[in-house]
């Protein structure tokens, strides 16, 4: 597994964790109220989960699993964009939206998008058949390491 | 595959077939004759998210993430499977207990258990995959 793909999966534990943990308290606070405007943090909890888990973790897969270019593996510096950007999305809508300062869900939206284009512009060479077969017959093929 | 895996991504599959079923019932001519439905609502997508979607997830990375080692492939596995029973129990008490609050407050403490078990069951499941994501 690239490290690149280390990084990414990892932050997607986090983020996974971190969106759980606000999750839990949003719960018992449905059932035993804790402190006033506690439900401001929903969005915060379903930007957590949704980019900051489920997208994070598709990214580091994908990155790991996709079939490779003949170059060896890339982590030249610039690669971490759509890594960098996606975290600071999430964090930037999630607080946004906690805070209700609608310019920072913006800038995190935009980042978001960025994160996006980035990893679709990198990962899109990627996804190819293999010379010779037919779509479908490579399935069963082990993981990369 | 192995054995939790097969598990979890089955129970997964079960929660999918069980949140479409809850989304028949939240429709707008059934939910019309019964109101009290509504209270299922949050529920409904947490069987999607947590229930499906998460749980899929964990049931792959399981199975597919670098192995621990060679003589003990998933390492030691007792996190992860405390890690299901846990949040399928937060899960399911979360189904029952959300529109029981509405009759019995008392129903608001399995609501909390519910979230202390779905939380403790992410967590163990995140920190057993911690250890299987490393550079080869």
């Amino acid at each position: 597994m690239p490290g690149r793909s280390v990084w990414l999966i990892r932050a997607a534990l986090a983020h996974l964790v971190l969106g759980f943990t606000v999750g839990a308290v949003l719960l018992v606070h449905k059932a035993v109220p804790l402190a006033a405007g506690l439900w401001a943090l929903r969005p915060l909890h379903v930007e957590l989960l949704l980019f900051g888990f489920v997208v994070q973790l598709a990214f580091g897969v994908a990155l790991w699993i996709l079939p490779r270019r003949a170059a060896p593996r890339d982590e030249h510096r610039s690669r971490w964009v759509a890594g960098a950007l996606l975290n600071a999305g999430v964090w930037l809508v999630g607080l946004g939206g906690a805070l209700g300062l609608g310019a920072l869900v913006l800038a995190g939206r935009l980042a978001e998008a960025g994160a996006v284009a980035a990893f679709a512009g990198e990962v899109w060479p990627r996804v190819r058949g293999v010379r010779g077969r037919h779509d479908g017959e490579d399935h069963g093929r082990a993981a990369p390491a | 595959m192995p054995r939790l895996a097969r598990l979890l991504i089955r129970t997964a599959l079960g929660y999918l077939a069980g949140a479409l079923l809850v989304g028949i019932a939240l429709a707008p001519p059934v939910l019309g004759r019964v109101p009290a439905l509504a209270a299922v609502g949050p529920a409904q997508v947490h069987l999607l998210v947590v229930g499906w979607l998460t749980q899929l997830i964990f049931g792959v990375a399981y199975w597919l993430f670098p192995r621990h080692a060679r003589e003990a492939p998933y390492g030691n596995p007792r996190p992860a499977w405390w890690g299901f029973v846990l949040l399928n129990a937060g899960l399911a008490l979360r189904l029952v207990a959300e529109p029981a609050q509405a009759w019995h407050p008392a129903a608001a403490w399995a609501l909390v258990a519910a979230a202390v078990f779905q939380w403790l069951g992410g967590v163990l499941f995140a920190a057993y995959l911690w250890r299987r994501v490393k550079v080869r």
